[in-house]
């Protein structure tokens, strides 16, 4: 008997295990992920010595990480209320950001593909960007056209936003991130 | 059994199934970029992926512009050679499997070329050995771990209108397999 509940408590000790693995890469729980925000900044994201569990998101995103010398990536996923990002509603996203060479914002699909528009504008790059005079800028995200940097959306489609940094005094390897110096997203507006 | 028994045996294989599988998903997985990337790039040969490709891998920027090179150092080592571009170029070495463990920025070109020589330890060993220690060395040496991997060449595209001057410094680009001298 006693060997019977040995092997009943392994087997639930592996499907533990295989189930917290499976939440880890399914749905993207990251020990390792600092919030700001709405932004999400994952230290040491393309460097050699980075974190199992960001490795295990890597090979299962198939994504492509800033170099540590490259600069860093924020990513927005949720609004400052914890809601998708809703391609139905309308956001802005204001500047000024923190100092660097280049930067680009692109909006994504939740999976990372490029939502195609008729006006194929995927994002924004700093050398593009409408400023105002005093260097401040406003990207306008929605689905319907917006007066200004537009960043077309798709309606009932939940969207990510990706903003990243060329040559920064900060790199990837940076685990501490300035709040001022953080891109400013907030919803304007949803269908009723 | 104890209830208490019990409790550390489910803990104890959890976390050794959770942690083995965490390590062992990278080995097993086919998705990382720079396997794919390597599967379209020939050995020694700069490869410009095309923009639409680029949009097509997750989470890529459409704001750069990209070659790939396939790499064996197990012959020599490897020299990668680019001009500048008007923008920021950098040049990134990665392992399928295992991800980015070097790069080098436009930063560190001199007189206008960026010139990175990566080779494995005892290569490198030997041509600092042969060095003229009379004559600064202008290359950049990157030390490699083991011996295949990718070397990934990116500018960024700041402007739709850059994209072609961008393509042409990554087309002028050279990635070749060099001889140990001596």
């Amino acid at each position: 008997m006693g060997k019977v509940w040995f092997f009943l408590s392994v087997l639930i000790g592996v499907g533990i295990g295989l189930g917290l693995t499976s939440l880890v890469v399914q749905r993207g729980i990251a020990f390792d992920v600092i919030r700001l925000g709405p932004w999400e900044f994952v230290p040491r994201a393309g460097a050699s010595d980075m974190s199992p569990y960001r490795r295990t998101r890597l090979f299962v995103d198939g994504d492509l990480p800033l170099a540590s010398g490259e600069g860093y990536a924020l990513t927005a996923r949720l609004d400052t209320e914890n809601n998708s990002l809703s391609g139905s509603c309308r956001y802005h996203v204001t500047g000024p950001v923190a100092a660097s060479r280049f930067w680009t914002l692109t909006l994504t699909t939740p999976e990372g593909a490029i939502v195609p528009n008729p006006a194929e504008r995927y994002g924004f790059t700093s050398a593009e960007i409408l400023r105002e005079p005093d260097g401040h800028f406003r990207i306008e995200i929605g689905p319907d056209p917006l007066a200004g940097n537009w960043l077309p959306s798709k309606a009932g489609q939940d969207f990510v936003l990706t903003f990243r940094f060329y040559e920064t005094p900060l790199s990837a390897t940076a685990t501490i991130l300035e709040a001022r110096a953080l891109p400013v997203l907030t919803r304007t507006g949803c269908p009723a | 059994m104890s209830v208490l028994l019990h409790g550390f045996v489910i803990l104890v294989f959890a976390g050794l199934v959770h942690i083995g599988s965490v390590f062992l998903i990278p080995d097993i997985a086919r998705q990382d970029i720079f396997f794919k990337l390597a599967q379209e790039a020939p050995d020694g040969a700069v490869t410009l992926i095309a923009p639409e490709r680029i949009r097509q891998l997750p989470f890529a920027d459409p704001f750069t512009a990209i070659a790939v090179c396939r790499y064996d150092l197990s012959s020599g080592p490897l020299r990668v050679r680019t001009s500048l571009s008007q923008t920021f170029l950098t040049v990134v070495f990665a392992e399928d499997r295992r991800g980015i463990f070097s790069s080098v920025s436009d930063r560190a070109a001199t007189s206008g070329v960026l010139d990175v020589v990566l080779a494995l330890q005892p290569q490198l060993d030997r041509i600092a050995a042969l060095d003229d220690k009379s004559e600064a060395v202008e290359e950049i040496r990157i030390a490699a771990a083991r011996p295949r991997g990718i070397a990934i060449i990116k500018v960024i595209v700041d402007r739709p209108s850059g994209r072609e001057a961008a393509e042409a410094v990554l087309r002028g680009a050279v990635c070749q397999q060099e001889d140990l001298p001596g």
